[in-house]
């Protein structure tokens, strides 16, 4: 990885931590959401990396600002089609069960109290080889 | 030549699964075919929050595949866009035997009276092609309770002081209630509404040889971990394979209704699909062919099977078959309360009203209101927030945090007025993976559809205030193509062959042996889920096709 890259990486998890910042329970990061959001667009199942991407040029060097700062920084891009779908993308991973690859041990469901009640767990039986196309993008 | 079935029924569905019970156990020898394949919890039942047939993000859980299906979506606007199943615009039914009844939620509602005979009720608006029913509530109510007893349907007969007359109760006592349930019956008590417990086609009680419902937090849109909820694949269509007539086809295509050199109907042609076979095409002879492959499938076969004395499709020599699509269009009020108000008992309905179904001042129609299915935390994230709320910060993470147990809603299917511009058609250059026209969809609801979903997203507002909601929110989708998983109208059954596709048992004018049995039958839908009319009518017209044959 470059340092160009690098760094970018960082503005990404750092701006996920303010979308979702961590309390009594996960960051974003810390649940996972960056990798599940790296891994959507690694597979091709979403289109928003370059969007993204650019919306994160804007305020590059975000990693490095006090937290006050950076809050400030992200209200002036609340309506930014970037943030938005930042925001959507970062939801997805927090929220959906653990199987998509963030949301260790279903904890954002203990959080809000969602009961999956299935007699399998948060994700229910495996999922069937068979339906897997592109990656994760199923039948 | 010689026909190798009485009948080849097209599409494993919600009424494809019926009327191969019905015929074969009439000693009529069936062929079922389904595109996709036999599925069970076991090998479908994982949830993935983000691909199921409740949200569809990423892809879907039951089919179709989402590479070599697509359909052609024609926007508001009027902008052709190729979309895949899982995508916005598709209008996707799951592909599996027993279709949407895999995965249904399993609301088993019978249609108003009135739900038949809206032109005669209300007059048809100016540009509508609202239309009675050929057949009334009456002839309809045996074939209800046929339904009711033998796919299983949970409830209370006489709950519903709106419903037509019924003989027979139902097999099975309602679902219990949950937390929003007390207050939700008190805020209806106090606008004197009535309410009760809806009509589910899932178990609230061993029944047919299987467990009650678990109440799982992720009913609707997944395969059921009791295999207590009634589809066609766990109820009707084993009691067909049962007699020995039937034989069930998957993973098989049909491409075309085969006709001879006159035009006469004399069987399919299949092509069988599954990821590893090279595609084999063959043609299979019946005495008749019945397609029940949903309002869009259904509709794109018969255009896709012109023959020389119908090139323009068959039983579409008016110009019909297509039109009229409809589904319905939802409504909702979100309410917050002080206390908890959702438990994730599922499978979450619990109370409806249908007082306001008909008989609204100066609006055609109405709907039923209802809580509804638990939702999954990804679904309330993206359906239900109040729209000021920030989608960042501590803000919307407290709201998820605090507000999941606290919020409630109340929605409900509109009544469609219909509309013929809204169509299903065969795409000029697009291609499925058989190298097929694909569908193309197009046009957007009648006006009069979006006055009664206004007038109704503002009674389930006035249900959640009288309940005790400290603030209510939610709208109305905007005006677009309706169709969805309620997918109906394409193929209108009538008395008269120039305003109609089939006649009043489904079979397609100028022909002796084609029919139609899903919902593509239905000249208006309801204001109700429309799954146990589908049956209903699968019942009732291969009760008649297997006299005939």
């Amino acid at each position: 990885m470059s340092a160009t890259s690098k760094s970018w990486v960082a503005d990404f998890q750092a701006v996920l931590d303010r979308i979702i910042p961590k309390d009594d329970y996960p960051s974003a990061s810390e649940a996972g959401v960056d990798r599940f959001i790296l891994d959507l667009w690694h597979c091709g199942s979403e289109p928003s990396e370059a969007l993204v991407r650019g919306g994160l040029m804007g305020i590059a060097g975000f990693a490095q600002l006090p937290v006050g700062e950076q809050d400030l920084k992200l209200s002036t891009q609340a309506d930014c089609p970037w943030f938005r779908q930042l925001c959507e993308l970062a939801a997805e991973g927090f929220y959906a069960d653990p199987a998509n690859g963030a949301n260790p041990d279903a904890i954002s469901w203990v959080m809000i109290g969602y009961r999956s009640g299935l007699p399998d767990g948060p994700s229910g039986p495996p999922s069937d080889p068979r339906d897997a196309v592109q990656g994760r993008l199923r039948a | 030549m010689t026909a190798a079935y009485d009948v080849i029924i097209v599409g494993a569905g919600a009424a494809g699964g019926v009327a191969a019970c019905v015929l074969a156990e009439a000693g009529k020898s069936v062929l079922l075919i389904e595109r996709g394949r036999g599925r069970s919890y076991g090998d479908s039942g994982h949830r993935d929050h983000l691909r199921n047939h409740r949200l569809q993000a990423y892809g879907v859980n039951t089919g179709p595949d989402i590479e070599g299906n697509p359909r052609v979506f024609v926007d508001p606007l009027g902008e052709s866009h190729v979309v895949r199943p899982h995508e916005n615009g598709y209008h996707n039914n799951a592909a599996t035997v027993g279709s949407g009844t895999f995965v249904y939620g399993g609301l088993a509602w019978r249609f108003h009276p009135d739900d038949f005979r809206m032109a005669s009720r209300y007059g048809v608006p100016d540009g509508s092609s609202l239309a009675d029913w050929p057949v009334s509530y009456d002839d309809m109510a045996p074939w209800y309770q046929r339904a009711e007893i033998e796919i299983g349907v949970s409830g209370k007969g006489g709950a519903n002081r709106n419903e037509g007359p019924r003989a027979r109760d139902y097999p099975m006592p309602p679902i219990g209630p949950n937390r929003a349930t007390g207050m939700l019956a008190q805020g209806a008590a106090a606008l004197g509404l009535s309410t009760f417990t809806p009509p589910l086609l899932i178990n609230s009680i061993a029944h047919g040889g299987r467990p009650a419902c678990i109440r799982c937090g992720s009913c609707v849109g997944f395969p059921c971990p009791s295999n207590g909820k009634n589809g066609t694949q766990n109820t009707v269509i084993p009691r067909a394979l049962a007699t020995g007539r039937c034989e069930l086809m998957t993973e098989t295509v049909v491409e075309r209704v085969a006709t001879d050199d006159v035009g006469r109907v004399i069987g399919v042609d299949i092509v069988s699909t599954g990821a590893d076979v090279t595609p084999v095409r063959r043609r299979i002879l019946s005495r008749s062919v019945v397609l029940s492959a949903g309002a869009i499938e259904t509709a794109r076969l018969l255009l896709l099977s012109a023959s020389d004395r119908e090139p323009h499709g068959l039983g579409n020599a008016h110009d019909l078959v297509g039109r009229h699509l409809q589904g319905h269009v939802y409504p909702t009020a979100f309410g917050l309360f002080e206390e908890e108000v959702q438990d994730s008992q599922g499978p979450g309905v619990t109370i409806a009203t249908t007082d306001y179904n008909h008989g609204n001042d100066g609006i055609v129609g109405g709907a039923m209101l209802a809580d509804d299915f638990v939702m999954l935390p990804i679904i309330f994230w993206k359906t239900a927030l109040p729209d000021d709320l920030p989608r960042y910060g501590l803000a919307a993470k407290h709201f998820m945090r605090d507000g999941f147990r606290r919020v409630a809603q109340i929605k409900g299917p509109v009544h469609e007025i219909p509309d013929p511009d809204c169509r299903v058609q065969l795409d000029d250059d697009v291609r499925d993976r058989f190298g097929r026209p694909v569908a193309r969809l197009s046009g957007v609801v009648h006006a009069e559809t979006m006055r009664t979903t206004m007038f109704m997203l503002e009674k389930a507002h006035d249900w959640m205030r009288a309940s005790g909601a400290i603030r209510t929110w939610g709208g109305s989708p905007p005006r677009r193509l309706s169709a969805g998983q309620h997918q109906a109208g394409t193929c209108r059954m009538g008395t008269d062959p120039a305003t109609s596709v089939t006649d009043p048992f489904g079979r397609v004018w100028g022909h002796e042996n084609l029919f139609v049995c899903d919902a593509s039958l239905h000249p208006t839908n309801g204001g109700f889920n429309p799954v146990l009319t589908i049956m209903a009518m699968a019942f009732r017209n291969a009760f008649h096709l297997s006299e005939r044959l």
